[in-house]
């Protein structure tokens, strides 16, 4: 019984060291603490998420676009603590959730009845997730006398809902394509075009760049173990070590990438899901790309690898092409970091399909939730972040400016970023005249379920070798005019 | 339950032959009185929570639009069997059940008797070491055995590829695979079910062993005609216990299916449906329903093992 | 713990029995090790992967190395295995090509470039030793790894008060009191053990919700304040093999009931209390549905489980740092299980979880 006893005092005392190493005092552990208010230490040593009692809570929640990347994190805390510490009102607070789990955890959280009070950035999509959820801005634009005098009144018009301005514009998002120059250089090939219209020469021909043409080149940069590419009789597909191209985080959905291909809304006139001919184009071209003979596009099994950074895969030095949106840039590692996997990149033109580019486009902004209990301290930290505290936030989610005139200031900090690394962003601009209408972000009906749908197909597309393609798209568009239907009812 | 007689086997009780009235309500009184946490436990974290859930599977409540609820009769008990994502979760949960209910029972029953050997060197060690994965978080170990697990580059495909000349499966990715591949991520926890049939080892009376020594019976007979038989109440024990928490199984499918059930459904187990239907659709009406009728099968499950046991399990305390 | 075989074998001493027993100890413990290593397997690639930076992890090799590099013309380059007309060189690969590539011999820089025809990819790069231990104090400021030690502590900590106090009152009820109607209330709280939480959790969460515990502690720690079947039950069976001559012994010396659990039964019962209390300590330290469900949104009150999941979701792209983590949130459970493990083994295998 002796020793007993002294192994239980012995984890007591175990107990009270580390409570004491973790910076509570040691006795809150006995006398019962009250966890909804933490007591309020020295200002210097909280960390900014508790919340204080002298101050308005405001939540931020990041996640349903952008935003919840590791090399992002810091950046935004920082931004934070910033915004703390210029006022002493209001104590800004960022929810950072995963994009994958972030809309399941928003429900969850609204209706647990302690929704955020601002969310972004997020794209049309996100913030059709939750409509009737986001609130007005109108009445407190005027109420702050907010300035929008400079801004597109068209523009304003993309942000409103049922009448009502859910959002202000914030930044735009076009796509292009990433390319690795050390890969291209490795096996040869000619860098990708950087002018719309211009043509790509390969083994000595001009081809139109396409779709087709992206194919071509990537089966050569997809190379295995043996060194043999993809066109290689001897190519061996269990032993890929380096792929020729990847839809970068635009792929979960495959509304995302065949956008692409051909911008279309996945619902007729009488309520049934259906899909352009492009769009069905779209998604044999990205599962031959996986599972055909010469396949070039990593698997679901692939990207979960270390080997292709568990997803990020452009970023692990791996993949040659990587066609997605200026965020991308947030998760480009650096070359002053010494951990640099991609130390010389460049961007080229979206290439086109039936000759006509699609850049599919985000525009991403914050909204503030109608539940809010402080509309007026939101709206205040809504006007930091869109205003003083704007160009910061560009930096972070690699977000363009929305004005012309931040435009070249926010080019100058991403170069500065990449140095000694020279990227050709004239392309993004050049992008954004591409951009695709109807927006792939338009919502469905019964948006959660539909888009379940959606990126389950997408799931199925990335692990499935064997799927009979016309079968499986039929059964998804029966399925998914069930679900349209049954919001009808 | 027939457990009733040797639970309360007619022994003395407190002050029992005085059989004074006040005596015996003191001693009402003391033992309601040290019953009371659990009966106000009961009835405000069971009883009632029960019965307003029943009450919900008769609504379409919703919590974000509280004022909408109203009664729709048996509308959600009907959809449980029409609702095509139901009959996933059923075979999903059942196919889990009959691969991982066995296993769990074997392994950790082999892992006890190793480290109840009386060869086995070090056995604190090898107990400790055994119970060692049951600690670590289930989403931490997820995360492990993702590098173990995938098929391109984990360990395992690497170990499979090296001794066989075959192409590891695709674990997480195949809608066949999947489920073997959780079988054997869930092999890490069965610390708890290890020590229980350790429990269970040492209570076997050495005495027994000894006679049947003298008889000249080989250490597989003195398995399977002493031990087995003796431990049988704790395997009884371990089989109810997976059988629910085949039911009961959420973590690992929420990370590894997305919380959607990938590979195309293959992972969507009848709690994660629930959890999709309460928590993430607000259809809690609907998800109440879907609770209960959990409980309804468990406890069906339940009382035919309970009715088995007689067969094969044996008490030795005897009845 | 005891070893049974010391009772059981008779203690002849002859040289043949005693081999035998080697050979039987070194085969069993043979085996022992070797389910051990593949069991534990995991354990290694975590541990190797706490260790490697992000380039290594690119890299997928399996221990934490780093191909030699060699610094030419002020940037590194990667030292392979060449084999040349002078047998195998170790060359530094400056300029890669898929057929023929340029190298430079780091004994000989000055020799200039070496063209080399072939394929790089099928060279076996030179490797060193090269963990990195930048992993822990990066994950331990980012995920916050106190303020979640602390927070799953508390609750494990009150919660296991809670179970302890309310448990040991419970089962000393349900062991030593006649009351009308008892066996049926020992049968409902057996029969809670089957019953799935989801059929209470959603009025619980309204209720919850309702009081204004939502976003709070209370609903991972009061419950655990009314007992629960699994404890009771097993410290019921623990309780019921204490002689009961004790306990007349000191109600015959004035003791009321309290008295007599206090000073009688709770003294005679630790081993069985600390099991129960190791039990609950790591449930609650594992929990993850509850806390997910009411702790949402509320970053400060986060529990490692939780706290945890959301880092490997965000930093799955840098499993370093996952790792790293997830071996100091094990540290402290497995330290304590080791400490314990004597007290709790005893108090399961006594208390004979069978009956």
């Amino acid at each position: 019984m002796k020793t007993q006893l002294f192994r239980l005092t012995a984890l007591l005392a175990l107990f009270s060291f580390i409570l004491t190493a973790c910076g509570a005092p040691a006795t809150q552990a006995t006398e019962a603490p009250e966890p909804t208010q933490p007591p309020a230490p020295q200002p210097t040593t909280v960390p900014t998420d508790v919340p204080r009692p002298d101050r308005v809570q405001i939540y931020w929640y990041i996640g349903l676009g952008t935003g919840a990347q590791a090399a992002q994190i810091p950046l935004e805390k920082e931004f934070v603590e910033k915004f703390n510490n210029s006022q002493d009102e209001i104590q800004l607070i960022p929810i950072i959730v995963d994009n994958k789990y972030a809309r399941d955890n928003l429900i969850a959280q609204i209706a647990a009845g302690n929704a955020p009070d601002i969310v972004g950035p997020m794209g049309t999509e996100g913030r059709g997730w939750f409509q009737d959820a986001w609130l007005d801005l109108q009445p407190l634009v005027d109420e702050f006398n907010y300035d929008l005098s400079d801004i597109d009144p068209a523009f304003l018009e993309f942000y409103k809902d049922q009448g009502e301005l859910v959002g202000l514009p914030f930044a735009i998002f076009p796509s292009a394509l990433y390319y690795n120059k050390d890969l291209f250089d490795e096996a040869g090939l000619a860098y990708p075009p950087h002018k719309v219209g211009e043509k790509y020469v390969l083994d000595g021909e001009e081809l139109e760049w396409n779709f087709d043409t992206l194919a071509k080149v990537a089966r050569r940069l997809t190379v295995d173990a043996n060194g043999n590419d993809a066109t290689s009789p001897d190519f061996d597909r269990n032993n890929i070590v380096q792929y020729g191209f990847d839809f970068q985080w635009v792929k979960d959905s495959p509304r995302w990438f065949s956008a692409y291909f051909e911008p279309f809304y996945p619902v007729n006139e009488n309520g049934e899901a259906v899909l352009s001919d492009g769009q069905v184009e779209a998604i044999k071209w990205y599962y031959d790309a996986m599972w055909g003979e010469q396949p070039f596009l990593p698997t679901q099994a692939a990207m979960d690898t270390d080997y292709l950074g568990h997803s990020n895969s452009f970023n692990s030095g791996h993949v040659a092409m990587a066609l997605t949106h200026l965020w991308y840039t947030c998760c480009i590692t650096p070359p002053s970091d010494p951990n640099v996997t991609v130390p010389n990149w460049d961007v080229a033109v979206v290439p086109s399909y039936n000759g006509k580019i699609t850049a599919k486009m985000h525009g991403d902004t914050f909204g503030i939730m109608k539940t809010t209990a402080h509309p007026e301290e939101a709206f205040k930290v809504y006007a930091y972040m869109l205003g003083e505290g704007s160009a910061e936030l560009y930096k972070i989610y690699g977000g363009l400016p929305a004005r012309k005139s931040q435009q070249a200031d926010f080019f100058k900090s991403l170069d500065e970023k990449f140095a000694p690394n020279k990227v050709d962003w004239q392309v993004f601009v050049d992008m954004i005249s591409y951009l695709e209408v109807p927006s792939h972000e338009k919502p469905l009906p019964n948006i959660a379920k539909s888009h379940d749908a959606f990126l389950q197909l997408g799931s199925d597309l990335r692990s499935n070798p064997n799927l009979d393609l016309d079968a499986r798209l039929a059964e998804f568009l029966t399925n998914l005019t069930a679900i349209y239907k049954e919001a009808q009812e | 339950m027939t457990t009733t007689n040797h639970i309360f086997p007619a022994g003395r009780t407190f002050m029992q032959r005085k059989s004074l009235s006040k005596l015996a309500r003191r001693e009402i009184h003391w033992g309601l009185a040290f019953l009371s946490p659990w009966i106000f436990g009961f009835l405000v974290f069971t009883l009632i929570p029960m019965v307003v859930s029943l009450i919900f599977s008769f609504t379409n409540y919703n919590p974000i639009h509280p004022g909408q609820t109203k009664f729709i009769g048996l509308t959600n008990w009907l959809r449980l069997f029409t609702d095509p994502f139901m009959t996933q979760a059923w075979k999903v949960t059942l196919r889990f059940a009959l691969i991982s209910v066995p296993l769990s029972i074997l392994f950790p029953l082999g892992l006890a008797v190793l480290v109840n050997s009386e060869y086995l060197f070090a056995k604190n060690i090898f107990r400790t070491l055994f119970y060692l994965p049951t600690m670590i978080p289930i989403v931490v170990s997820v995360i492990i055995w993702g590098g173990i697990m995938n098929s391109e580059t984990g360990w395992l495909n690497r170990a499979i590829e090296f001794l066989l000349p075959v192409q590891g499966p695709r674990w997480y990715q195949d809608e066949f695979w999947v489920i073997p591949a959780l079988t054997i991520m869930g092999f890490w926890g069965v610390g708890n079910a290890m020590v229980v049939m350790l429990a269970g080892l040492q209570g076997v009376p050495t005495e027994l062993y000894d006679a049947a020594k003298v008889d000249g019976a080989t250490g597989w007979q003195r398995f399977f005609h002493i031990t087995l038989p003796m431990i049988s109440p704790v395997i009884f024990y371990q089989l109810m216990l997976s059988l629910i928490g085949s039911f009961q199984y959420f973590t690992q499918a929420y990370i590894i299916g997305n919380g959607r059930g990938d590979p195309n459904g293959a992972t969507l187990f009848y709690n994660l449906y629930l959890y999709r239907v309460a928590f993430n659709f607000l259809d809690m009406g609907y998800g109440a329903t879907l609770a209960w009728a959990m409980f309804i099968i468990v406890l069906i499950l339940t009382i035919v093992l309970f009715k088995t046991q007689n067969r094969w399990v044996y008490y030795a305390g005897g009845e | 713990m005891k070893t049974q075989s010391a009772s059981r074998a008779p203690f002849t001493w002859s040289s043949k029995r005693a081999l035998r027993k080697l050979t039987a100890t070194a085969l069993v413990t043979l085996l022992g090790l070797t389910v051990l290593t593949i069991f534990l397997a995991p354990l290694a690639y975590m541990t190797f992967t706490s260790l490697k930076t992000q380039k290594q992890i690119a890299d997928s090799t399996i221990l934490p190395v780093s191909p030699a590099t060699y610094t030419y013309q002020g940037r590194n380059y990667p030292i392979l295995n060449v084999p040349t007309e002078k047998g195998m060189q170790q060359l530094a690969l400056v300029k890669a090509g898929r057929e023929a590539s340029d190298f430079v011999d780091p004994e000989n820089p000055e020799a200039g470039l070496i063209h080399w025809v072939g394929r790089w990819r099928v060279l076996e790069p030179v490797y060193v030793w090269d963990p990195t231990f930048d992993n822990f104090p990066a994950s331990w400021k980012q995920i916050n790894l106190g303020r979640l030690f602390r927070n799953t502590l508390i609750i494990a900590i009150l919660g296991t008060i809670g179970t302890l106090l309310s448990s040991i009152v419970v089962a000393y009820g349900f062991s030593r009191f006649r009351i009308p109607g008892i066996e049926i209330m020992f049968i409902i709280l057996i029969a809670t053990i089957i019953l799935p939480r989801q059929v209470t959790l959603i009025p619980t969460y309204i209720f919850f919700r309702a009081i204004g515990w939502g976003g709070t502690w209370w609903p991972l720690i009061i419950p655990h304040f009314f007992a629960n079947a699994y404890n009771v039950f097993l410290l019921r069976q623990y309780f019921r093999a204490i002689p009961r001559d004790l306990d007349e012994a000191a109600m015959i010396d004035g003791a009321t009931p309290l008295q007599t659990l206090l000073y009688v039964i709770i003294p005679q019962s630790v081993p069985a209390i600390t099991a129960v209390g190791l039990f609950h300590f790591f449930f609650a330290w594992n929990d993850f549905f509850e806390p997910l469900i009411y702790l949402q949104g509320r970053e400060d009150l986060y529990t490692i489980s939780i706290g945890m999941t959301q880092f490997a979701n965000i930093f799955n792209t840098q499993p370093g740092l996952a790792t790293a983590a997830a071996m100091m949130t094990i540290a402290l459970p497995v330290l304590m299980f080791f400490l314990a493990q004597r007290a709790f083994m005893q108090g399961i295998v006594i208390t004979g979880v069978e009956k």
